[in-house]
């Protein structure tokens, strides 16, 4: 077990009018933990990251990093958002991209140094003055990821990053972050939609429900921690975890289900 | 050897045979003004008409006009204010399009008034012009940049569009306002920007024009255009015609410089988005 608490999520609730997005979200994370958030389509796991964020107000409950509340975007916080081409400023070169944050904090010889390291950690030092249009989805997404490595976070969250990539590019970026997360011992929470994908990455995963959200399940994903994407995803117990995560995903849509009749 | 399959022709559009840029790229610059040049003589010689001079007269004006000192003296100062009415209209319509463009408040509060003024025939504004500035470089200046317009309203629609999730980027990442601007707000608003100086430009060099003629003095092409009328001197008259459009010509080519600078980004990543 972590020795400490670094994010909390406490009874998080999110309205927009008379639509309850998110009813009563409770987790927390600690420092170093690798956690992912799985939930159906349409559960609001988008907002619940941009709470977390603070790109959103809450509409009650409260979420802390370091103890003190999330009124507006951290400092120890670094976004990486599902839409990379989107998310990346097509004016700017790869390198600019990943010093962009640091512009306001750092000289230009530091810039450049933590921009060159956070690049060859993700494998794009060859890249550097390319702008990201010339760049494949994946290694747009590698930007993006090596622009928040290079912010330096105490946590990196990751909004659905690989739903837009093809399967093998996908399988490349999962163990990219695992060795990231391994090599920076930096927390991660990772939001995605797929079961399969939060349990070979996660230490943890936690359940929501369909909306209006609650935490469905916290789960302890007991697989070793070398993760290897032939032999863990063929391990019984990953097939175990992964019928029981589908299991309380289908049981959350048809509890919806009956909740709206 | 002779079990290597045959490729099949394919004629590709690029495969066609070209001419070699360096006489292709003159060809394509100067065949329409020749072409126009050579009938014009042609009809000159044949059909004479005093209103239509022929070319050589014209360039015999020409030169005859503005190849000496007349043109330190009368035509840079008309260039000098063009240059400044030009860039007051950008730096005021990018200025106030960022501010107007970042608000919805503002905009909704604005748009109507500008509709209004943006309307009013420039000429029109002159005559109030001079009696609140007066007729010298003051008043030229700004009327030159009331051309501001199109700068503004297209600011305002770039600022207006730049994309949620990269200001939700700037944000997460807590980009002081200096950075937003200058490096999310200001370059993903360029091409409209542009757009809106490339209009801007055409419509400056009608306004340098008719700042100069309602009161023409020495010190303008206005005042050359005014005696030239009054002494029906055609070729002269045709010759700064010409001498408008060499300028228009050059603010063209400036501007092409300036757009493949600025806008490289862009045509890449629309030809990275259309392949």
């Amino acid at each position: 077990m972590p020795d400490k608490t670094l994010l909390t999520v406490e009874h998080l609730q999110k309205s927009y009018g008379d639509f309850e997005a998110l009813r009563d979200i409770s987790f927390a994370a600690g420092s170093g933990e690798l956690v992912c958030i799985v939930g159906p389509s349409g559960c609001g796991k988008t907002t619940l990251l941009k709470l977390i964020a603070g790109l959103l107000t809450p509409s009650g409950g409260v979420v802390e990093l370091d103890g003190a509340p999330v009124t507006g975007p951290r400092r120890g916080m670094a976004v990486v958002f599902q839409e990379y081409g989107r998310s990346l400023m097509p004016w700017m070169t790869v390198r600019g991209n990943v010093e962009l944050p640091l512009r306001s904090t750092t000289t230009k010889a530091i810039r450049r140094q933590k921009s060159q390291a956070a690049l060859e950690a993700v494998g794009l030092d060859g890249a550097a003055n390319k702008y990201p249009w010339q760049l494949s989805g994946g290694m747009q997404q590698r930007v993006a990821i090596a622009r928040a490595v290079a912010y330096d976070p105490e946590i990196l969250v990751m909004d659905e990053p690989f739903a837009a990539v093809d399967a093998q590019t996908r399988a490349d970026l999962e163990d990219l972050v695992r060795d990231l997360w391994a090599k920076l011992s930096v927390t991660v929470l990772f939001v995605t939609h797929d079961i399969d994908e939060s349990i070979y990455l996660g230490q943890r995963v936690i359940v929501l429900s369909m909306s209006p959200t609650v935490v469905q399940e916290d789960l302890v994903i007991d697989l070793p921690r070398e993760r290897d994407q032939i032999t863990t995803r063929a391990l019984p117990r990953f097939t175990e975890l992964r019928t029981h995560v589908y299991r309380e995903i289908q049981a959350a849509k048809r509890g919806a289900g009956k909740g709206e009749l | 050897m002779s079990s290597v399959a045959q490729a099949p022709r394919v004629r590709l559009p690029q495969a066609r045979r070209r001419l070699p840029q360096w006489i292709r790229l003159p060809l394509e610059w100067f065949a329409l003004p020749l072409i126009i040049i050579g009938l014009w003589s042609l009809v000159s010689t044949f059909a004479p008409n005093t209103r239509f001079p022929a070319p050589v007269k014209i360039g015999e004006a020409f030169s005859a006009n503005w190849i000496n000192e007349t043109f330190v003296t009368d035509v840079l100062p008309s260039l000098g204010r063009l240059a400044i009415g030009l860039t007051l209209a950008i730096v005021i319509g990018v200025t106030l399009g960022v501010v107007v463009g970042s608000s919805k408040l503002l905009r909704e509060f604005l748009e109507p008034a500008f509709d209004f003024f943006r309307a009013i025939p420039p000429p029109m504004v002159v005559p109030v012009l001079i009696a609140l500035l007066g007729s010298g470089d003051t008043m030229k200046i700004v009327v030159i940049a009331t051309s501001m317009w199109p700068v503004l309203l297209n600011t305002i629609e770039g600022v207006r569009a730049v994309d949620e999730v990269q200001r939700e980027t700037a944000r997460s990442f807590r980009l002081p306002r200096r950075h937003r601007l200058v490096f999310l707000i200001l370059p993903s608003a360029s091409p409209q920007i542009m757009a809106g100086i490339r209009q801007a430009m055409a419509v400056a060099l009608i306004l340098m024009v008719i700042s100069e003629m309602f009161l023409a003095v020495p010190g303008s092409l206005g005042y050359h255009i005014e005696i030239f009328k009054q002494n029906y001197s055609y070729a002269a008259m045709w010759s700064i015609i010409v001498l408008l459009g060499l300028i228009g010509l050059l603010m063209a080519v400036l501007f092409q410089l300036a757009e493949r600078t600025v806008l490289a980004w862009y045509r890449g990543l629309k030809e990275a988005e259309r392949a």
